[in-house]
């Protein structure tokens, strides 16, 4: 019958297509990815071409810094359009962008008087140069003093008294009303006032509230005053940043970096094998690392950043406020088994944390935990317990006075991560005759009510020390615990105002120690992250401090 | 037929108030849209207490509900909780969703039309059997695991077999497109292969199902055989007498799967990266967002009214009275 054959070839027709497939698949030997590393200077890198880089965010507005659209990715896409007079290393040290600022100087402790010194030959690219004015607008824009703008942040700002420009405004006087020993931290990126003035209808607080919002900004407003800048933003779909032809300093080696707005991180590894990008940075989840690092011509590295998880115990509870209880959760708890099940599952230098204001990697890192909480100690811990008046019930659950040894873990629900955490650490307390119970809770409102007993969280640690102090101090913002120490008061007194660099970190680890000996919090680990770049590209590292471009006007094709 | 058509209009009205009530103070009331910002240290309480106000968060449920339709009325759609305006993210959207979804539903109505009519007329042949299985596998593939399959398959492979960028898996176009007018619809051929294969396959084998059952049911009526009984020629009775009356299920299933999948087909966009109105919806309820899932579903929900309308009308046409031929 005619049907019947025309099924026939149509059957022979597919087995040959499925085979050629299947032949085309498998085993690539011919691809020519792998080469050795070679350390190659600057000088010997290629100008030219072009990058594509997948953003995990689309940012709202090209001003990361107000309070609506401050994201990470708004500051990495920013960063070497606006860049400012530092930037941080991978070891978290600030580099000075010499080609903006030729000197940064602290020329008076009292009154702390900061000067800078302008390149000469700074200009943003619509032919203005870069002055004082610009330096001005960027504090005032987040001093807080000026309620009408919305600043994401106040930090240090607030404390500077004035920006003067001198010397055709080339030279910045900032001098402090309050001492501020981060200084260094400020000015970390420069907007255009003109610019910004211009976007507002020529109300500079509305250019930086809305002026760049990204569905209605105006490009040519966005002039750069760095390697890079914006020339295409197309909404839901992608950007592009091109190199600046009025850059003065050192020029970026690529021509472009497209930034393609690839929400969903679980579909980033696709778009890397199939060339549709280049470089990416998704959050990292165990399946899809293990999918980046199966993908050929592709290089994955895995960092530990500034996000780090810990644990808070509240110090109203009637256990948790007696020292000896605290000491007994941590010296019950097995970290090192934590971290192997979760970061260590992503690389295998993932450390225990044992310092609250250093990160490892950081020179001032010192491990001030390990030596109590280093290694777990369930005897240690049911011996601290048995001090502090508690005895062991039949069921092995200690108790005190008629009341049962019960604490609640608390995190924010739903979060994998943090629900495995909880499971580990219920079944390592439970070992040590404390009865732990998972209370997660469907937003953070618990950590302002005090509603829990040991919470689980993460902070950004970051640059600037100071902004520990408000999770410590007594009375202090983000001191959920309700923890008290004088002395641990006067050191960020002192501290915040210590200008010499080593005597601050040596005072911070004093503090650190100081936190260790009470133990009103329990660092565990910080959160791994994901960079993963082409074979063909030279020069992505991974940074915890700055973001995945901190380094992009370096970045060239092989 | 008009005042039929009128009165459903007004029904509607009612209908479409009370669903963007219930949603209004549902999304109000699932979350708050400032508590990142709550949480992050250097934000001071006075700036969040301001971004309150201008988000009228101070403001009771009723009376936020009350604003959002003064404004609606004027044809206000508001901006979203970080400022930006909806309207154009809305446009956009459902742009997107339209391109994607009314070329995949034309393909999967015409692929389904032809293989259910060719089943039910060879019925139990090797056609039959083999589009019968085609369908329950593809209806039953998980939307997200046959997108992976086709990114590896469909795209990867392809394009290591030919050593070019054919497919893409990610958006909508090339982001730096460059060429003339037929590179570019080759570009953009290229880019929406991938989703609207997962679309079609998935929407073709529903209704392959439906006009394959609709036709056996139709095949065996009354007036089939009466026509053929006439000596009509078999092709005739099929397409002018058999297929139109058999349509009519699959007419009133279309027209509402249109407004169904209009408000976004959520999984595909999102394996794919096509940002439209699945993805809006999304991240609206994740922002807690009411701006815009109020928006979103005022535009689904007139689709859908109109839709429910436009089938009811069709069946009304497509009401068989067979004509002498």
């Amino acid at each position: 019958m005619r049907s019947k054959r025309g099924v026939w070839r149509l059957l022979a027709l597919l087995t040959v297509f499925s085979l050629i497939l299947a032949a085309c698949g498998g085993d690539d030997g011919d691809e020519t990815g792998g080469g050795e590393e070679t350390e190659t200077t600057t000088e010997d890198q290629k100008s030219g071409g072009t990058v594509i880089l997948a953003a995990e965010q689309e940012p709202e507005s090209l001003n990361w810094l107000t309070s609506a659209h401050n994201t990470a990715w708004g500051s990495y896409i920013m960063g070497w359009v606006w860049p400012g007079a530092w930037y941080a290393d991978p070891k978290g040290e600030k580099v000075q962008n010499k080609d903006l600022v030729t000197s940064v100087e602290l020329t008076s402790e009292d009154p702390q008087t900061v000067v800078y010194k302008i390149n000469k030959d700074a200009v943003w690219s619509d032919g203005t140069p870069i002055t004082a004015d610009d330096f001005k607008y960027y504090w005032e824009a987040q001093n807080g003093k000026n309620e009408a703008y919305q600043p994401a942040g106040t930090t240090g700002y607030e404390d500077i008294e004035s920006v003067e420009g001198s010397d055709n405004g080339k030279t910045v006087t900032v001098k402090f009303a309050k001492k501020f020993a981060d200084w260094d931290a400020l000015f970390d990126f420069l907007l255009p006032a003109h610019a910004f003035a211009k976007a507002g209808g020529g109300d500079p607080i509305k250019g930086f509230n809305e002026g760049f919002v990204t569905e209605t900004v105006d490009l040519a407003n966005a002039v750069s005053g760095g390697p890079f800048k914006v020339t295409d933003f197309k909404r839901g779909q992608s950007m592009t940043l091109e190199k600046n032809e009025k850059y003065w300093g050192k020029p970026a080696f690529l021509d472009k970096i497209i930034i393609p707005f690839i929400t969903d991180a679980t579909q980033q590894p696709a778009a890397l094998e199939n060339k549709e990008a280049d470089v990416a940075f998704p959050q990292a989840q165990i399946d899809l690392v293990q999918q980046v690092k199966a993908i050929q011509g592709i290089t994955s590295e895995i960092g530990f950043g500034t996000f780090w998880e810990h644990l808070d115990f509240n110090f109203e509870n009637q256990h948790l406020g007696v020292k000896e209880v605290r000491q007994a959760v941590g010296k019950a708890i097995d970290r090192q088994e934590i971290v192997k099940r979760l970061p260590g599952q992503f690389s295998d230098e993932a450390k225990v944390l044992d310092n609250r204001i250093f990160k490892p990697g950081q020179d001032a890192y010192k491990a001030n935990g390990a030596k109590e909480y280093g290694k777990r100690d369930v005897a240690g811990a049911k011996k601290l317990l048995e001090q502090a008046g508690y005895a062991a019930g039949p069921d092995g659950i200690y108790a005190k006075g008629g009341n049962k040894l019960t604490l609640r873990i608390t995190w924010r629900d739903p979060n994998p991560r943090r629900q495995q955490t909880a499971q580990l650490l219920q079944a390592q307390l439970k070992e040590a005759g404390i009865d732990a119970q998972l209370a997660p809770q469907p937003s953070f409102a618990f950590l302002d009510e005090g509603n829990f007993d040991i919470a689980l969280f993460g902070w950004t640690g970051g640059t600037v020390l100071s902004s520990n102090t408000s999770i410590y101090e007594t009375d202090g913002g983000q001191n959920h615990a309700g923890h008290s120490n004088k002395q641990v008061d006067e050191l960020f007194a002192k501290a915040n105002v210590e200008f010499d660099q080593d005597e601050r970190e040596d005072m911070m680890n004093q503090i650190d120690t100081l936190l260790w000996a009470d133990l009103p919090t329990l660092p565990l680990f910080q959160v791994p992250e994901l960079l993963a770049y082409r074979d063909t590209i030279q020069g992505p590292k991974y940074n915890g401090f700055q973001g995945p471009t901190w380094n992009a006007h370096q970045w060239s094709l092989k | 037929m008009l005042p039929f058509i009128i009165r459903r209009l007004l029904v509607s009205i009612p209908l479409l108030a009370v669903s963007s009530f219930l949603v209004f103070v549902l999304v109000a009331n699932s979350g708050d849209p400032l508590e990142d910002l709550r949480l992050n240290p250097r934000v001071s309480a006075r700036v969040v207490e301001l971004r309150e106000q201008e988000l009228n968060l101070d403001k009771p449920v009723i009376v936020r509900y009350g604003i959002w339709v003064k404004d609606i009325v004027r044809g206000d759609m508001g901006t979203d909780n970080a400022g930006v305006p909806v309207r154009p993210q809305l446009t956009r959207a459902l742009g997107v969703t339209m391109r994607l979804v009314i070329v995949s539903l034309m393909i999967a109505v015409g692929l389904a039309i032809l293989v259910g009519v060719i089943s039910a007329v060879r019925q139990y042949s090797i056609f039959d059997y083999s589009s019968t299985f085609a369908s329950f596998l593809f209806f039953s593939l998980p939307v997200f695991w046959l997108a992976a399959l086709l990114k590896e398959f469909g795209a990867i492979r392809i394009n290591r077999l030919f050593d070019r960028q054919l497919v893409y898996t990610i958006g909508q176009e090339s982001v730096d497109f460059q060429g003339g007018f037929l590179a570019r619809l080759g570009d953009i051929a290229g880019h929406t292969v991938l989703p609207a294969t997962t679309l079609i396959l998935i929407s073709f084998a529903q209704y392959s199902r439906y006009t394959r059952s609709s036709m056996l049911d139709v095949l065996q009526s009354d007036y089939v055989r009466t026509a053929r009984a006439k000596g009509l020629a078999g092709r005739r009775v099929l397409t002018r007498h058999a297929l139109r009356n058999a349509l009519i299920p699959l007419a009133t299933v279309v027209a509402l799967d249109f407004g169904a999948v209009i408000g976004g087909a959520v999984v595909t966009e999102r394996v794919f990266n096509w940002r439209g109105m699945g993805t809006l919806l999304i991240q609206g309820v994740q922002r807690f967002d009411v701006n815009v899932v109020q928006a979103w579903l005022l535009v689904t929900a007139t689709v859908v009214v109109i839709f429910n309308l436009i089938a009811d009308i069709a069946y009304a046409y497509l009401d068989p009275r067979i004509r002498l031929g």
